[in-house]
């Protein structure tokens, strides 16, 4: 075997930079960093080959001294700490000054800056991790760093790229989240000389949210915002029913940074899982304000792991505010969809006048009824079937749709149409409500959308305001340990607790637990309880507490909503429609079922592959 | 191994000791029941690894032998076969049952590995009558949990009996309500143990002991187990070893009022108003007060409507007007369970437990904790 000799600092320096420059898109995302520590209020990326080839990032913030040239790709050498300690109350985005060192030994890097005050700028190149002598040079203000020909001097690194569009496809995420994080810095991406995405620095414009979430997120993006002092959570999101299937439209930042994290994670699944089914994911934009102090991302030198000194806190801010975020988005769809089905009333036709209501019999220029709550008079005897309705007619007219619940009605199909025929609606094997308005069809889940119904109802009667606070005494009191300073913070809490219908008190190294809200049943469940508890201290609401209050109420609407399987008539079916289209959160059932499906033109031709 | 049995015997026999198999087990051994024939019986055992119930049935084997056989498949089949006589024979590593006009040959296993009960011939901690432990538990039981998952103990997925100085205490409760009834003590050398008993084992335990008075039920613990043994049978599997809470402590001792009151009517008269709260699971509330000479019970709920129920009491001593909200359920459960013509309300405040005691019963009580509405 070979004697144990320190390695070459060379060869120590391809190792460590292996750790922080992983593939292209590290490189982006370091000098990224660098260019928006700077002060940078325009960041342009230019990258050849998808990063393999260049990567080149120029920015117009404070810039670097000449004289610092060099120093700067060394590692550990940086300005934006002076002692470890620093890191935790640390607002720059970098920190540890090893990234500049690291790409520049495994690539040729060309350094260029030029600080607004000096007359002259700056150059200096690093060809895998050899410096080079600086020299002056005349340039703009601001900052350039360019890498050529990524891991030239590690083969087996760089035979592990991947291919081009893999690459490019980071680089494009990554500078997604910074255009996310930084709406007040204008970005720009240009691949191979092609531009890929722009901001133009003005905020998170509908123009930037059309260019990082596409046509069909973009427009639909709903923003929250609030404070838990010292936290604040913000961000954007999308209606539920715009989900995809993994997170890759979800984005989280703390204090700005990009991040991934756990805690943050569950507590958005857990916010939504009212209105989407696990295992589905609604875009998302969460911004997380946190004391420096309180958040620790130091985990890994890529810092996209944070972890959280008070977790429970953060996870119960993010799950709060996005029960009552998602609410308002899933909403602004309904409120779409009831326009559509009850605001437009028809102009007057020729032919056909309508009743409003009640839906008495009119026998307009020889027509006979349009039965709207019972079918069993005789029908259009001569109008036009539905075989002959145009299919540009932008309104049903009241005759064809006459025909048309003659003709359900002879195949035993519960169908009727609205009396002014805003749409027509019929069951589907005696499990979903088809309407159809003008160019929309629109699919109903009858189980799903009385659920719904029952609940909203239920839930204004019963839920967290309406309930009266109903406690039961404990026949022998619940003991938490706690530790002394967390008493002194329980203390702080009673009142709340107290109104929740607990009855706390305090002895050695313990919290003694007297009385629950009735809501917490069983004697067994202590664990459960304990968990309301600390939530309820941490941040002085349980979303644990609501959830189950929620589930009481949802498992009643689900036992007393109507089942796939039961046959509704017409009226039902109306009833049904009317109540539903009234309530604000109606797309998703109680469990986070849809109630709806919506399909315009455009998807329809989507499945039919029309471009 | 050979022997014929008459049907009805046989299917009883298979019936009381399926009851300890479980339903679902990785252990394929487990999902058998265990057949022991010699020249006078026939003992069946049923395990779910732990919990164990024996049984033997007096009857002539023809020849000796034990085996094991698929507990649900066998079961499904002797139950539905007709009421003559079953002749079970071992025949080329199969099981031959033979009765009428059918005949079955089914897979079985050696009889190996299967759980065994000890030889009893140590541990007897007690003996008392068959029937007093059963209507004990009748009136015990039901105020514990089943533990759903069967793994984790609480005491409130268990029955005590506790043997101390004088008394047997046999307890259960839930956390919100608990019944206590108090004995001699069987054994009054057992100073001080208490065992806590699943309520999987007591559940059954009170089904299968015979309400005979001259009957007698024996005790034994062994190394953290328990074993009830009566007539033929066996009952036995670990007990819990966490601790019991302090039930004396919750039992109030005095208390500043008693009303009697007749038990059916109170009993229907809370059935009556549990139907204006839709689900049980919807946590039903009742206020209970005096009022003149009636007993008023009063029900209200936001989903359904309200409903009021009078009934004539007896004051006793001391008395004052009582006025509590409690779980109607909790005080329904009781008065189902005890035989008795009237029942005594012990009451102190809105905060304090309800004691329910049976004037004609002395040494059983039931508790129920307040609801406190504001």
């Amino acid at each position: 075997m070979d004697e144990i000799r320190p390695l070459p600092a060379e060869e120590v320096e391809k190792i460590a930079a292996g750790e922080v420059v992983e593939r292209p898109v590290s490189v982006v995302k370091e000098f990224v960093e660098n260019a928006l520590d700077a002060g940078a209020r325009h960041v342009a990326v230019e990258v050849g080959d998808g990063g393999r080839r260049s990567i080149a990032v120029t920015d117009d913030g404070s810039g670097i001294p000449f004289g610092e040239l060099a120093l700067a790709v060394r590692n550990f050498h940086t300005s934006k700490i002076r002692a470890c300690d620093d890191i935790y109350h640390q607002t720059t985005l970098g920190f540890r000054g090893e990234a500049l060192a690291a790409i520049s030994a495994v690539s040729k890097l060309t350094l260029t800056s030029r600080r607004a005050d000096d007359e002259l700028g700056g150059v200096v190149s690093v060809d895998g991790g050899r410096v080079g002598k600086a020299r002056r040079q005349s340039l703009n203000p601001g900052t350039v760093v360019e890498v050529r020909e990524l891991f030239f001097n590690t083969p087996v690194r760089r035979k592990f790229l991947r291919s081009r569009a893999t690459e490019l496809h980071h680089i494009t995420n990554c500078v997604r989240n910074y255009i996310l994080a930084f709406p007040e810095v204008a970005f720009s991406l240009v691949s191979d000389g092609k531009p890929l995405l722009t901001s133009g620095g003005r905020g998170l414009t509908p123009d930037v949210l059309y260019s990082v979430f596409g046509a069909d997120v973009g427009p639909h993006l709903s923003s929250f915002s609030r404070e838990y002092p010292p936290l604040g959570v913000s961000g954007l999101i999308a209606p539920p029913s715009l989900y995809r299937e993994t997170r890759k439209l979800q984005f989280f930042f703390v204090n700005q940074r990009p991040v991934k994290n756990r805690v943050m994670y569950r507590a958005v699944d857990d916010a939504l899982q009212e209105h989407v089914s696990a295992g589905r994911f609604p875009p998302l934009v969460l911004y997380l304000e946190v004391p420096p102090e309180e958040v620790d991302v130091n985990i890994h030198p890529t810092k996209s792991e944070v972890s959280f000194l008070h977790q429970q806190q953060v996870y119960s801010s993010i799950v709060v505010t996005l029960k009552d975020a998602v609410r308002g988005a899933a909403g602004e769809q309904i409120r779409e969809i009831k326009q559509e089905l009850q605001a437009d009333l028809p102009e007057p036709t020729e032919s056909v006048t309508a009743p409003l209501s009640p839906p008495t019999v009119a026998h307009p220029q020889g027509v006979r009824s349009i039965p709207v709550f019972e079918m069993g008079s005789p029908l259009v005897p001569d109008g036009p079937s539905v075989m002959q309705t145009e299919a540009t007619r932008s309104r049903l007219s009241v005759v064809d749709a006459g025909a048309v619940v003659s003709l359900a009605r002879e195949m035993g199909i519960p169908s009727f149409v609205h009396p002014d025929g805003r749409y027509f609606a019929c069951q589907l094997a005696a499990t979903y409500i088809l309407l159809v308005k003008d160019d929309q069809l629109i699919l109903i889940d009858q189980h799903a959308a009385h659920e719904r119904v029952l609940f909203s109802g239920m839930w204004a009667r019963l839920g967290p305001d309406g309930g009266e606070v109903v406690r039961q005494k404990l026949m022998f009191p619940l003991s938490i340990a706690l530790a002394p300073d967390e008493i002194a913070v329980w203390r702080e809490h009673l009142r709340v607790l107290e109104q929740l219908g607990f009855a706390v008190r305090f002895g050695e190294g313990e919290a003694l637990v007297d009385e629950v809200p009735k809501l917490l049943l069983a004697g067994s469940d202590e664990e459960r309880i304990a968990g309301v508890l600390e939530e309820l201290v941490s941040s002085g609401r349980s979303a644990k507490l609501e959830d189950e209050r929620k589930e009481l109420v949802a498992g009643l609407a689900c036992k007393g909503a109507i089942k796939a399987g039961d046959v509704l008539k017409p009226a039902e079916i109306r009833l049904l429609l009317d109540e539903l289209l009234s309530l604000d959160d109606a797309a998703s059932c109680p469990h986070g079922r849809p109630t709806m499906i919506r399909m315009g033109v455009k998807e329809l031709a989507k499945l039919f592959r029309r471009s | 191994m050979k022997l014929t049995i008459s049907q009805e015997k046989l299917s009883q026999a298979l019936n009381l000791v399926s009851k300890a198999v479980s339903s679902r087990t990785l252990n394929l051994v487990l999902a058998h029941i265990r057949f022991q024939v010699t020249k006078k019986s026939l003992t069946l055992t049923g395990s779910d690894g732990d919990f164990t119930i024996e049984h033997t049935v007096d009857t002539e084997g023809e020849r000796e032998g034990a085996l094991l056989v698929p507990a649900r498949l066998f079961v499904d089949l002797i139950t539905r076969l007709p009421k003559k006589d079953v002749t079970l024979e071992r025949q080329d590593g199969m099981l031959k049952i033979v009765s009428g006009y059918s005949d079955y040959s089914i897979n079985i296993l050696p009889d190996e590995n299967f759980p065994s009960l000890p030889l009893f011939e140590e541990g007897k901690l007690a003996q008392l009558p068959a029937g007093l432990l059963r209507s004990a538990l009748g009136r015990t039981t039901f105020s514990a949990l089943k533990d759903p998952s069967g793994t984790t103990s609480h005491y409130t997925h268990g029955v005590l009996l506790n043997f101390h100085e004088d008394n047997l205490d046999i307890v259960a409760t839930d956390g919100h309500r608990l019944a206590l009834e108090r004995m001699d003590n069987p054994a009054p050398e057992i100073k001080d143990r208490s065992l806590l008993v699943p309520t999987t084992i007591t559940e059954e335990l009170r089904r299968a002991l015979p309400s005979e008075e001259d009957k007698t039920v024996e005790i034994y613990f062994l190394s953290n187990q328990v074993f009830f043994k009566f007539d033929n049978s066996v009952f036995g599997g670990s007990l819990f070893d966490i601790k019991y809470p302090d039930y004396l402590k919750v039992v109030p001792k005095e208390t500043k009022s008693v009303a009697n009151v007749n038990r059916s009517a109170l009993r229907e008269a809370l059935q009556r108003v549990l139907i204006v709260f839709k689900v049980k699971e919807q946590n039903p509330v009742v206020r209970v007060e005096t009022s003149g000479d009636s007993l008023v019970i009063s029900s209200e709920s936001q989903d359904v409507g309200k409903g009021v129920e009078e009934m004539p009491f007896t004051q006793g001593s001391p008395f004052a007007d009582i006025r509590i909200a409690i779980n109607p359920a909790y005080l329904a459960d009781v008065l189902a369970v005890v035989d008795a013509d009237t029942v005594d309300l012990h009451w102190t405040s809105e905060v304090n437990p309800l004691k329910l005691e049976l004037p004609e019963k002395p040494g059983y009580t039931y508790i129920v904790m307040p609801i406190r509405m504001d």
